[in-house]
């Protein structure tokens, strides 16, 4: 049982960078907004918009 | 309607989606169609407006933020419905390239932009021109960043306390299942390293609150928290260093950890709450037309008219300011400060104030004071004065200092007591698991959840209640001061005479006139000639005379309806009575009697079983006050007419315990002074700020889900207090016989929180059921 010993800091040092994740995903702001996002997740106009020009045709 | 397009022939519904499609294909937008939901509701009815006072320099100078030399404002968006909304609006910086940011929160409907080089009000109209309304929203920018930054703060604390916690736990189970001394001593030693983090980070708020309730004199939960916190600390560095059995770290880590989750949560709840009144603020913004010397007319926002300004007020506008009508001659309705159903008649050197409406025609005001010396703005300055209202409970106040007391005062006595009668660390040990087990926090938790979860269950049904308070008075409440109009009553006008009788001819007559007519009276005529089906025809020569009728020509014939006031037929009753006439010919008298609801007996007889008083306040003739009085069977002394808000004022403040529901400006100060002020929708501004509870629909039976709701909210409570005192109780009496730990009171302190906080989640989700049923 002694590899507790071991095991218990390496847990902690995983535990923390979950929290460090964690803090800078709060503080990017991502937690400021929760109901947009949902409705973005599949949003690619950019790529969409590239295939666009260069057929030249358009649906409605 | 079908249009083509580069060969293709595209559908459109309405000319509408065709001008979308046009902009949209014009800026290479037409993806919007693929993500276009097909369940989308009514576009909302767009009045046009111009948003040129958005460019007024001192409307930039108060709510438009610049850095950098960009600009960034929000605005509140009505109409979004979808994803598609979203996808259209946050794509503005490529139909308008000034536009350099957009964004959009869909959880409160604002869009916050960035731009250069353009106007505000050319944001605002491009926003309206794709088919939504934006509302500018007039506060401060700073103070919406800052208060992002502290939402950041906190949830950064939860979540450090939340992850030491989980560890800690883990620690101490394998402490508790008996691992052996060499182990226990590590995993001990790893809990206080985890415990640090939360006792000196997480639990900052909690010990800035003890001390800032020991400054004030005022005993808060916090106290004891904070003192079992740092016993507890110290207990286990004790026990860490001198290997005895006295560690109680995951205690202090999962009780910090609850604490500050559940008041964050508090706070949010309060915050939406706050929020949602704070849009309300937003659909006021109110702008004036100024006519300038050289003719031209501009618009500007209210708070910026200047006296000696002249102002055009058309017909169905509200009177910006203050002043005296220099041309034109209207006729006003005066409700909102007077409470006066019928309007008056305005004419030149006439007074009218802010906030009045313009029923008939336009009006020239010469402005003769700033807005906020204006009536209504004196009335809201004197509200102000008195500050906030207090919003917390002040019976969970008092229970929750009674408890600090208590708690306290008997961990003295026990380690007094077992410090004589027994050892030091015995004493040590029962005094914090006394602290630990009084500890309020069944109550602590409950009492706020069960205040913010009724607050948002009313929200829900369009009651906004202000304060936890509020609960408590509306229980206590002795008297009703019932509203008339709007509460009582419908508010429109019920046309009683039967205009089938009517020829035709003479239906589309009558409809055509009235047709043209802002007046309430008219517009009840028109919906009931419409139900009748009747066309509209050409008539000429209409004119419509403030406070008489209207008239017209058709067919060689001159038509009026005009007001017969004083009948004699009608001196009893709240009828209004008009005639309809040919060449001054009667064709017919039409009635109309504002109605009363169907569901107001019933409610009455409910508030009297409950010991409520109702009663009957306005500021209505005696005549239609005491008509609607026998109705519902309230006897006369029951019932004030005739009231000026000072009148209206003096009576609720002279009866004890009151609630008074009210609309106007004159009620502002009646509903201040009321023990539970309860506004009605399309209430002014200075209303809602003056009273505890916002209904944003009309009628007396959300008066009854109300008052039924929040007493079962009450009981609910007082049950949940008396399983926690009971708790308590059995607490402090196993702890002295030494039966409980403090491994025994960490078990049963989140024990007992989740039996309370388990009661009040099912109670509440079956009071949603029973008031959306209702």
């Amino acid at each position: 049982m002694e590899v507790i010993i071991l095991i218990v800091p390496f847990a902690l040092v995983i535990a923390a960078f979950f929290l460090a994740a964690f803090i800078f995903a709060v503080k990017k702001g991502q937690y400021d907004d929760l109901d947009t996002p949902a409705h973005k997740i599949l949003f690619e106009d950019e790529l969409i918009n590239k295939g666009k020009k260069k057929n030249g045709k358009t649906k409605a | 309607m079908s249009q083509s397009f580069e060969g293709e022939t595209k559908n459109f519904c309405c000319s509408g989606c065709r001008k979308v499609y046009e902009i949209l294909k014009a800026n290479n937008l037409d993806d919007f169609y693929s993500f276009k939901d097909k369940s989308l509701s009514s576009p909302i009815n767009l009045k046009s407006e111009s948003f040129n006072y958005l460019d007024s320099g001192e409307f930039v100078d108060e709510f438009v933020t610049i850095n950098n030399g960009e600009q960034s404002f929000r605005f509140y968006i009505e109409g979004i419905h979808c994803t598609a909304c979203l996808w259209l609006l946050e794509r503005l910086p490529k139909i308008e390239p000034g536009i350099t940011y957009s964004k959009i929160n869909m959880g409160t409907n604002t869009l916050a932009v960035n731009f250069k080089g353009i106007k505000l009000s050319r944001v605002a109209n491009l926003i309206q021109y794709l088919g939504y309304k934006p509302h500018p929203i007039l506060t401060d920018q700073q103070e919406y960043r800052f208060m992002l930054k502290e939402d950041q703060k906190d949830l950064i604390r939860i979540g450090v306390a939340f992850a030491c916690a989980g560890n800690i736990m883990l620690y101490s189970l394998a402490v508790y299942a008996g691992a052996d001394p060499n182990f226990s001593k590590y995993f001990n030693f790893f809990s206080f390293i985890c415990v640090i983090p939360v006792l000196f980070y997480s639990a900052i708020p909690l010990y800035c609150s003890a001390y800032s309730s020991i400054r004030s004199k005022n005993l808060s939960i916090d106290i004891p928290i904070t003192i079992a916190i740092f016993a507890g600390f110290c207990m286990g560095v004790v026990g860490l260093v001198l290997n005895l059995d006295i560690i109680y770290f995951d205690t202090l880590a999962i009780l910090v950890f609850l604490l500050s989750l559940s008041r964050f949560i508090l706070k949010k709840i309060q915050q939406k709450t706050v929020h949602s009144q704070n849009l309300l603020n937003v659909f006021q913004t109110q702008t004036a037309t100024r006519v300038l010397a050289t003719g031209d007319e501009e618009e500007v926002l209210i708070k910026f008219l200047e006296v000696g300004d002249v102002v055009i007020v058309r017909a169905g506008e509200i009177v910006p300011a203050d002043g005296t009508v220099i041309e034109g001659k209207s006729s006003i309705n005066n409700s909102i400060l007077t409470g006066e159903s019928l309007p008056e008649d305005t004419i030149i050197g006439s007074s009218v104030y802010t906030g009045s409406e313009n029923i008939t025609s336009t009006i020239k005001i010469l402005v003769n004071k700033k807005h906020n010396e204006s009536r209504i703005a004196q009335i809201i300055n004197e509200l102000k004065v008195d500050g906030e209202s207090t919003t917390t409970s002040q019976f969970a106040r008092r229970l929750a200092k009674n408890f600090v007391y208590i708690s306290l005062i008997l961990s003295i006595v026990f380690f007094v007591y077992f410090l004589i009668v027994e050892s030091l660390p015995v004493a040590l040990e029962r005094s914090l698991t006394l602290l630990v087990i009084t500890c309020p926090c069944a109550l602590g938790l409950t009492i706020p959840l069960a205040f913010i979860m009724g607050i948002s269950t009313f929200m829900k049904e369009g009651i906004f209640i202000k304060g936890e308070s509020t609960f408590e008075n509306l229980v206590k409440a002795k008297k009703i001061f019932l509203d008339k109009t709007g509460t009582l009553t419908t508010g429109n006008f019920v046309v009683l005479s039967e205009l089938s009788k009517l020829r035709n001819e003479e239906l589309n007559i009558l409809f055509s006139l009235e047709r043209k007519s802002h007046h309430p009276i008219a517009q009840s005529i028109v919906r009931e000639c419409e139900r009748l089906g009747a066309e509209s025809i050409e008539i000429v020569e209409y004119k419509e005379v403030a406070g008489v009728g209207v008239h017209g020509i058709y067919g060689g014939c001159r038509y009026s309806v005009k007001a017969k006031m004083d009948s004699p037929l009608i001196a009893n009753t709240n009828l209004v009575t008009v005639v309809f006439e040919r060449d001054n010919l009667e064709i017919m008298e039409i009635r109309l009697r504002d109605e009363i609801r169907k569901e107001a007996k019933g409610v009455i007889s409910y508030f009297r079983s409950l010991g409520l008083t109702p009663s009957i306040l306005t500021g209505d003739t005696l005549k239609n006050a005491t008509y609607v009085g026998e109705k519902l069977n309230l006897s006369k002394d029951l019932i004030y007419a005739g009231m000026s808000p000072e009148d209206k004022n003096d009576i609720v403040k002279k009866s004890e315990n009151s609630i008074m529901v009210g609309d106007g400006i004159n009620d502002a100060m009646a509903l201040k002074n009321a023990y539970v002020g309860i506004a009605v929708s399309g209430s002014a501004n200075i209303s809602l700020q003056a009273s505890d509870i916002y209904m944003s629909k009309k009628g007396i039976e959300f008066l009854h889900k109300l008052v039924s709701g929040t007493r079962q909210v009450m009981y609910l409570i007082y049950f949940n207090i008396f399983l926690s005192l009971l708790y308590n109780i059995v607490g402090v009496y196993i702890t002295f016989i030494g039966f409980a730990t403090p491994l025994i009171a960490a078990i049963l302190m989140p024990l007992s929180s989740l039996t309370v906080l388990s009661i009040t989640l099912v109670f509440f989700l079956r009071l949603r059921r029973t008031l959306r049923n209702r």
